[in-house]
């Protein structure tokens, strides 16, 4: 079927559905990873723009950019809008709601009904062309969010400065109304529709003026429309003109009371909804007039909140019996969190009382080239350089007062990055200062990361700030900070600004919507997830990921988003959903091979056009001008190609004039993918045949440009020379100078209809089978999740039994145990899983997405037997797995004989281990241990209850330095679970925990608070300087420089428990053998940490698990059940279609030199062994034309992107530079 | 490892001719390549020779070179035969077959690259009075006997005969010796009435002089202090040369000037052994014009010359082989409007190869310059006025 | 009428210019470069639409051709665009390490280094030929880029290229 690029009648519901709330980037992730297996998904955020507060950072660790962008679509990437994410988001599979509200959710998975409400929008998107003329005579300033208030904004403003869409929106709570803007738009966009409250009439009645009027004040600030009547006839004859929603009455009136009137009313309009109004004297009437069927009563006197509170009620009901009601199968929540505000309670830092003092998103916002700052990091009041700055760290997040005992995740790491910047991007910061209580820097690249901060001059300091205060001598621009180091001194610092890392918060409207729909929620307020699935909510097909669920980073808040995704798949595949196919070729493809007919439509947007490019209406040596190519058959003048009867007209003329190339030049809005896709069905042609240019960007050229002010620019400093500065130019006005330029721009588009190959490519077909290499627990998670969605499996482990880690690491009492049973039995039991134990995968053959690997058995091995001999739950898990051999032939469970198999995917899952600890362990008895020798010691009962012991658990052993310089995040949640165990096993036992940083973050920090309330005790030690252990047969010493005394301090224990970390298992040869490759620490190295974290570069390569980064069981649940959302949206076709610009070879032209093979950043080129061609994966490709650009004989092209289309772009782009010698087109026209 | 071939009493080319034969008698190789006399007249091209009775034709040292036979290994060498083959090579034919495997054209699997002190050439129309003005039929009809040409070139390089000297390219060549060949061939510095030294530069250079049985030898003597007399004096042709072409070509209008007999005839870039694509971009669609654009760019220009995008294909080129440019000289021997390509091309070169510091042909793993890059270089190029570096 | 007589008076000095001899300084005053940016689709040439979204003034000298990364951007394009007659050719990406295409920026780091060496040989001064980092929120980054950019071409002049007819 052919997807229609509207949202009609053509769908049937039969497809499956999923409603996303929230466009942060979990929204956006979540949303594309469903269009791309062919969902529908409908995208609903409540504020002006996508992005959420990720849109507001303009850089990223780890590589100081953004690279939001690489989220985009790999698959069908031509169904998405090619450019800057913060720019706008388009998907042919996703409707977008922005201003809008998720109002209800009712029914079941597989049939919700919800709710929309979206803001009432004063600005006509459609018409707005963005041109600024509404912003600059609109008197109303207020603070700018989106520069975090730091800068001003209009009442009328762009929502997001690189916004694709040019729309402007109106402020509702800024706007004074006095529809200057209206006045002077050009295209009419702004039309002053009445706000949904306006709608909402409300008829107040009483006796005493003095009651009516500040009722009517009050209700009228709310924005509601509100009639009086002094009387209840006065009432009952204003009821006969209009139409009341609501009426709030007085009871004891002269004349005709209350009660009657209620009456009468309910007579004349029995929807409305009264509310009495009754001095404490009348309440029986009161209660009496509720049985008559008033709403609600209030006794007199009242605050205006109680009434505000009830009309409001009303009013929300009145608005829902509005609101768009759709049907989906699954929701995805994912509307983030709040950031802590600083100045609540105490607020010991002065935020807001001392000027220096922000917020660190106020401080992103400082760094940000489109920030107050503009280039320069100024001090908010003064203007002055900001040479001097310090963060602190845990401001809203590990703190008691507030009841946010939780780690907020990203803080540490947010400041490390400003402080980076500050350093490195303006020179005059001398000095950046952290400080922190644990530096928490888990994960893969984190702890790099802060060595470089290090190394870029970053300092530091493990210390509780003391206090703060303003500078005695220059209040306004310094401030004091004293501080205590660990050792108790105090020191004393002047800071031109402190960055309070605020933490993430719960979102309270979030709360109480998890709370309104059965939503169950943590102790803080985050949505919570059940312990095994890391997506999922209380509720069944209503699922969660980002900030939503506790405080997260970008990294894992993608992760969860793609786990969200493939959890919604498996209940809309459960409610028998399906997914679109893809749209086949158009019907008039042979017309376009045919020599090129080029049909020009310039629309003449509303007289704009003609205004903004100095020319007439109907502009004939324009058109003369462009028709003089041969090949350019008609240029016609069009109007409102933006809209549907715009369109029609240029229907009609294309079918009387027959083109099989058209060029539209229009504005921005018509641009997008989908309105090209639009045309291109208007002219029946394919799209390649079809090309937009945006003529409007000619008028950019304008005079009413302000020149660039530098805030806080010190007239005392050495300016920097005044070309550095923006300033308004010498407007050059040649004669018909933009129309020339527009000219221009439209010759580049008909070079590109004429240029574009209409060799369409092969697709390729999809080998729908994945291969799943590790058994371990992500390796079966994702292999079910993948299975589940109707594709076949093969499961490799290379040990006897499934389950890795697992079946040592107890993830929790008994729960865990009984989760990996179930999944075990759920993977063996599964239909379309096969099981190969005891087998590697090696030796793969055949191009990306037709692999064909070997699977080796491998005969049982020592080490296997030893370890199914000493784990009593292996040996059942053995016996389980012959158990199930017995019962299903057909299913090769232990790879006896070699074995090939053919497959699309692969998820490689091979894990991790603990590291080598680098001394000798014990087994029995008292002595030195890792965290898992420790672990089997304490899960068999070994251990002595009787008496009290020494135990003590250092941290972080081998870990965060040399080669393995990274955080494993797992060591310090299970030596705190530990801890807490052996404390549980005897009061009196002491541990004591050496650790570098305590690594807690999100919830797991609750860990460490219960740890230090249980009595452990904890002693912090600097890199390079671990405890020494020494045992013997009697015990361990351990022996350790204390920091606080300054002096060596020694103790025997009997248990020493040392955090080795994880170290992956993934070898090179496995990831090479699919094209994939390790990063510096040896984990899978992904296409980007952030945005394309379980993938390779070549996409059908994903990893998850431990060998993917370290992490916890709900890490590496999510990752496998991200890898599997990304392997069944290759999965779901069954032919991988080229892009519209894709990279092709002319193989006559090619000489297999093989420049271009490494040259692709993604792989996607390869030789073919049989036909000693190159060939491309058209999955691969993202068209970048890096490969064009190697290629010297020009055999390597893309198209749309091909070499003779760019001479052509030059030429035309150059085509005026000597015009003014020989030729002028307008003149001699 | 080195070994010795005695002149005794013959001429440098029968010594050599009598080499080539042991090759292929003791199987050392199943085939050479090498230059040869075609029948009938002067022109000498390499050949592939499998019988040793066909070797009296041959003339592995001289002043005739009209292919560069790094191109003619690489089509021996794209893909397996099965055979050995040991071919007598210029060090600006090794080099580019170097650059040719690493381009994928060739391989050196099966090749014994055998590697010569180079004689030089002549240019072309010297070449052709150089065989007039010589007796012929010495050795065979049309062709000098080479042996004049050739002690002049090892006993006292530098100095004309007769007027006669080499091509400019040659002159300036940097490394008249081999380089990154398996048996290299040392006549420099060598007593010519004793014999040659043969020199093994790998692993399989040595296994392929072993099976030869031939007497061991040592390094001539002064060997090296005539290289760098001989690599002084081409540094200051070159010296020369540079000037002289920023002179004829420092400008675009005097760039147009040198060109301006071109004929887009693309014979340059047909003898280039470097330039290695099937076909030239220039004479693929990219560069067919419809008529309305010609039309277009002469009311533009005023007037266009046709052939069009010649200096666009001179300066295309000189971008996409600049750096694998071996200075063989053989784009000015081809030229029929007898422009120096080579002076410019060679001059234009070497500095793009400076900047990249790579030297073409000389390691085999040395990847191409452009298919490889680091996250910190060459910061001064980025940034208005470098201010903006990162 | 003025704007017209403009365009002649400044026709008639380019003419002038053409029959100068070479070298010859031309009044910068009186020159309007024209130059060439290869931008890149996702830093660079967000980074213009935000300049222009947010009103900054640069000289409009320089015209932009989107590219979708500075690594497809041939040598040719380059030599093309001077022979076509551009005063400059600027090419415009993402900052090292933040490229979409993974590194496609470090490779036109590579080949606008070797046209460094090839070009400047035949009069086309190697100022004419740049390479800028512009993310997609330097908005003011980009319009001072212009600036500067423009501001260097009216200082060197024409290029021999506007001025002679050498395709």
């Amino acid at each position: 079927m052919q997807i229609s690029w509207a949202w009609g009648a053509a769908m049937t519901h039969k497809i499956g559905k999923t409603l996303v709330k929230g466009g942060g980037i979990s929204g956006i992730k979540a949303s594309l990873d469903l269009a791309q297996a062919g969902y529908q998904v409908l995208l609903v955020e409540a504020s002006d723009h996508l992005g959420g507060v990720t849109s507001q950072l303009d850089r990223q660790f780890p590589t100081a950019g953004c690279g939001m962008c690489r989220m985009l679509p790999l698959i069908d990437r031509d169904q998405a809008s090619r450019h800057c994410l913060r720019r706008g988001l388009f998907h042919e599979n996703i409707e977008t709601c922005l201003s809008t509200d998720l109002v209800s959710v009712q029914g079941e998975p597989g049939d919700f009904t919800i709710a929309l409400q979206q803001q009432t929008s004063q600005v006509n998107p459609a018409l707005c062309i963005g041109c600024g003329q509404c912003e600059a005579v609109c008197p109303k300033e207020v603070p700018d969010p989106f520069n975090a208030g730091l800068t001003k904004r209009k009442a009328i403003y762009r929502p997001c400065p690189q916004s694709f869409s040019y729309a402007y929106a109106i402020d509702g709570n800024a706007c004074n109304g006095c529809r200057a803007c209206g006045e002077v738009c050009p295209t009419h966009a702004i039309q002053f529709v009445a706000q949904e409250r306006e709608t909402f009439h409300v008829l107040v009645v009483d006796d005493e003026k003095i009651v009516r009027d500040s009722m009517k004040e009050w209700l009228t600030e709310e924005g509601y429309q509100v009639h009086t009547a002094a009387s209840g006839q006065k009432a009952l004859d204003l009821m006969a003109e209009n139409h009341f929603h609501m009426m709030l009455t007085d009871i004891k009136m002269p004349g005709m009371d209350g009660v009657e009137l209620l009456t009468r009313a309910k007579a004349l309009q029995p929807d409305i909804a009264v509310v009495m109004m009754t001095a404490y004297a009348a309440v029986e009437s009161a209660v009496a007039a509720m049985k008559q069927g008033a709403l609600e009563y209030v006794i007199k006197p009242f605050a205006p909140e109680t009434v505000l509170a009830l009309v409001d009620k009303r009013f929300g009901e009145f608005a829902a019996a509005n609101a768009r009601k759709e049907t989906v199968d699954a929701l995805i929540l994912a509307s983030g969190s709040d950031l802590f505000t600083p100045d609540q309670g105490i607020n010991p830092y002065g935020y807001g009382r001392i000027p220096g003092v922000v917020t660190s998103l106020e401080f992103e916002r400082m760094l940000s080239a489109a920030g107050p700052g503009r280039t320069q990091l100024v001090h908010p009041v003064t203007g002055r350089q900001i040479q001097r700055i310090a963060w602190f760290q845990c401001v809203g997040s590990r703190d008691l007062t507030y009841g946010s005992t939780f780690c907020s995740s990203v803080c540490c790491m947010i400041s490390i990055k400003q402080s980076m910047l500050a350093k490195t991007l303006y020179p005059q910061v001398a000095d950046a200062c952290i400080f922190y209580m644990d530096m928490r820097t888990p994960g893969k690249d984190s702890e790099l990361y802060a060595d470089q901060a290090r190394q870029a001059g970053v300092d530091f300091v493990r210390a509780r700030v003391h206090s703060l205060a303003p500078d005695a001598t220059d209040p306004v621009a310094g401030i004091h900070v004293r501080w205590a180091d660990l050792s108790g001194k105090m020191s004393d610092s002047r800071f031109d600004l402190v960055v309070l890392a605020v933490g993430q918060n719960p979102d309270t409207m979030m709360q109480a919507f998890a709370k309104d729909h059965d939503i169950d929620t943590d102790a803080w307020g985050f949505v919570q997830s059940p312990p095994f699935d890391p997506a999922d909510t209380s509720r069944p097909g209503i699922f969660a990921c980002g900030t939503v669920t506790g405080p997260k980073d970008i990294h894992a808040s993608v992760i969860q988003a793609s786990a969200a995704a493939m959890s919604a798949m498996e209940t809309m595949a459960a409610a028998g959903r399906r997914t679109l196919s893809a749209d086949t070729a158009p019907s008039d493809f042979a017309m376009a091979v045919e020599q090129p007919r080029i049909m020009v439509a310039v629309c003449r947007c509303n007289g704009l056009l003609a205004k903004n490019l100095d020319m007439p209406e109907e502009p004939a040596p324009f058109c003369r001008f462009l028709a003089q190519d041969p090949e350019v058959v008609q240029v016609e003048m069009a109007d409102r190609l933006c809209e549907s009867a715009g369109r029609q007209m240029l229907g009609q003329k294309i079918e009387a004039c027959h083109p099989n190339r058209l060029v539209v030049a229009a504005c921005g809005p018509c641009m997008r993918m989908d309105k090209i896709r639009v045309l291109a069905e208007l002219a029946n042609l394919p799209v390649r045949c079809v090309a937009a240019v945006d003529v409007m960007a000619c008028a950019e050229i304008r005079q009413d440009r302000e020149s660039v002010k530098v805030p806080g620019h010190e007239p005392g400093r050495q300016a920097e020379p005044d070309v550095a500065e923006p300033k308004i130019q010498g407007i050059p006005r040649m004669y018909h100078m933009k129309a020339r330029q527009a000219a221009r721009f439209i010759q580049t588009g008909i070079s590109r209809v004429k240029t574009m190959s209409l060799n369409k490519g092969t697709g390729e077909d999809v080998v729908c089978r994945a291969l799943v290499v590790g058994g371990g627990i992500a390796g079966m998670t994702a292999a079910l999740a993948i299975a589940g969605q109707g594709y076949a499996v093969d499961l490799v482990e290379k040990q006897a039994v499934l389950g890795g880690n697992l079946v040592w690491l107890h993830p929790g009492p008994g729960e865990g145990r009984t989760f990996l049973e179930q999944q075990k039995e759920a993977v063996l039991s599964h239909a379309l899983i096969r099981v190969h134990t005891q087998t590697l995968a090696g030796g793969t053959t055949g191009r990306p997405g037709q692999w064909t690997t070997r699977l080796i058995p491998v005969p049982e091995t020592k080490e296997s037997l030893n370890r199914a001999g000493t784990d009593p739950f292996e040996k059942q898990a053995v016996k389980s797995i012959d158990k199930q051999a017995a019962g299903s032939s057909d299913k090769p469970v232990s790879g006896s004989s070699e074995s090939f198999v053919r497959h699309g995917v692969v998820v490689l899952a091979v894990g991790g281990t603990q590291a080598d600890p680098g001394i000798v362990t014990r087994n029995t008895g008292p002595g030195i241990y890792t965290q898992q020798g420790f672990q089997q010691i304490l899960d068999n009962g070994k251990m002595d209850t009787q008496s009290p012991l020494q135990v003590a658990m250092i941290q972080c052993w081998g870990s965060r330095e040399k080669d393995r310089n990274y955080c494993s995040r797992v060591c310090c949640p299970r030596a705190l679970e530990q801890a807490l165990f052996v404390k549980d096993l005897h009061p009196d036992t002491r541990v004591m925990v050496f650790f570098r940083d305590m690594m807690t973050p999100g919830v797991s920090e609750d860990l460490y608070t219960r740890a230090r309330q249980a009595g452990i005790v904890f002693v912090s030690y600097e890199p390079g300087r671990a405890p020494v252990l020494d045992a013997d047969d009697n015990g361990c010493r351990i022996t350790w420089l204390d920091v606080i005394l300054g002096k060596t301090m020694e103790m025997i224990v009997d248990y020493a428990v040392v955090a080795t970390g994880v170290t992956p298992q993934l070898t090179p040869e496995l990831a090479g053998s699919f094209g994939a490759r390790l990063d510096r620490c040896h984990f899978f190295d992904q296409a980007d940490i952030k945005w394309q974290p379980v993938e390779a570069l070549q996409p059908r390569v994903l990893a998850c698990g431990l060998c993917l980064a370290p992490g916890g069981l709900a890490d590496c649940l999510a990752t496998a059940r991200a890898a599997a959302a990304r392997a069944v949206a290759i999965l779901s076709r069954e032919q991988i279609r080229p892009g519209r610009d894709m990279a092709r070879v002319k193989t006559a032209l090619c000489s297999l030199c093989q420049v271009c093979i490494p040259a692709c950043p993604y792989g996607a080129r390869q030789i073919d062994s049989l036909t000693r061609t190159l060939v491309i994966d058209p999955l691969a490709c993202q068209s970048c034309g890096i490969c064009a650009a190697m290629c010297p004989s020009g055999a390597a092209v893309v198209d749309g992107l091909s070499a003779g289309h760019m001479l052509d772009i030059i030429h035309t782009t150059l085509s005026d530079v000597r015009q003014g010698d020989y030729y002028d087109p307008f003149t001699q026209a | 490892m080195m070994s010795f071939l005695p002149t005794k009493d013959r001429t440098i080319t029968q010594t050599l001719q009598d080499f080539l034969a042991q090759v292929l008698e003791t199987k050392a190789a199943d085939a050479v390549l090498v230059p040869s006399r075609v029948t009938g007249d002067a022109a000498v091209k390499p050949c592939l020779i499998c019988h040793p009775d066909q070797l009296h034709h041959t003339v592995p040292l001289g002043p005739g070179f009209f292919v560069n036979a790094g191109t003619m290994v690489s089509r021996l060498s794209w893909k397996l035969s099965g055979k050995k083959t040991a071919v007598w090579l210029r060090p600006c034919e090794i080099k580019a077959f170097v650059e040719l495997t690493k381009l994928k054209q060739g391989d050196r699997d099966e090749v014994i690259i055998l590697g010569m002190d180079c004689p030089m050439a002549l240019s072309r129309k010297d070449y052709d009075t150089w065989v007039q003005s010589r007796s012929p039929a010495e050795v065979g009809p049309g062709l000098p006997d080479p042996e004049e040409w050739i002690r002049n070139r090892y006993e006292h390089p530098g100095k004309p005969i007769d007027g006669f000297t080499p091509a400019r390219a040659c002159q300036v060549c940097e490394t008249p010796y081999p380089v990154n060949a398996d048996v290299s061939v040392q006549l420099f510095g060598a007593d010519l009435d004793q014999g040659i030294v043969l020199q093994a530069d790998t692993r399989k250079g040595e296994d392929f002089l072993e099976g030869l049985h031939l007497p061991p030898g040592k390094k001539p003597e002064g060997r090296n202090t005539l290289m760098a007399d001989i690599q002084a004096l081409h540094e200051k042709a070159f010296q020369k040369m540079e000037t002289e072409i920023q002179d004829q070509t420092g400008t675009m209008d005097k760039l147009n000037h040198f060109f301006s007999a071109c004929i887009n005839c693309h014979n340059c870039r047909s003898v280039c052994p470097v330039c290695y694509c099937r076909e030239c971009v220039f004479n693929t669609d990219v560069f067919v014009h419809p008529p309305f654009q010609y039309l277009q760019w002469a009311d533009k220009w005023g007037r266009v010359s046709m052939p069009f995008d010649t200096i666009f294909f001179h300066l295309t080129r000189m971008a996409h082989m600049g750096l694998t440019c071996v200075g063989c000289g053989q784009c000015t021997r081809a030229c029929p409007a007898n422009i120096p390509v080579a002076d410019l091309f060679i001059t234009v070169a070497r500095k793009a190869q400076a900047a990249f510091d790579y030297k073409p042909g000389a390691d085999d793993a040395e990847p191409l310059p452009l298919s490889v890059f680091q996250e910190k270089e060459f910061a001064d190029i980025v940034g208005m006025g470098g201010s903006h570096d990162t | 009428m003025p704007e017209a007589q403009a365009v002649r008076d400044k026709d008639a000095r380019q003419k002038n210019a053409l029959q100068q001899p070479a070298g010859q300084p031309i009044v910068p005053d009186a020159f309007e470069p024209v130059a060439i940016a290869f931008v890149c689709n996702w830093c660079t040439y967000t980074a213009a639409d935000l300049a222009g979204t947010s009103r900054l003034t640069y000289p409009d000298n320089v015209r932009l051709v989107r590219v979708m990364c500075t690594g497809m951007v041939d040598t040719q394009y380059v030599i093309k665009a001077f022979l076509e007659g551009a005063d400059a050719v600027l090419v415009s990406g993402c900052h090292p390490g933040d490229c979409h295409y993974i590194n496609g920026n470090y490779k036109a780091r590579r080949r606008i280094k070797l046209l460094k060496q090839i070009l400047p040989r035949f009069g086309i001064e190697t100022q004419r030929l740049r390479l800028t980092w512009i993310g997609a929120s330097d908005g003011i980054e980009f319009a001072r880029t212009m600036i500067r950019f423009v501001d260097e071409i009216k200082q060197m002049g024409p290029c021999q290229t506007r001025l002679q007819s050498v395709i």
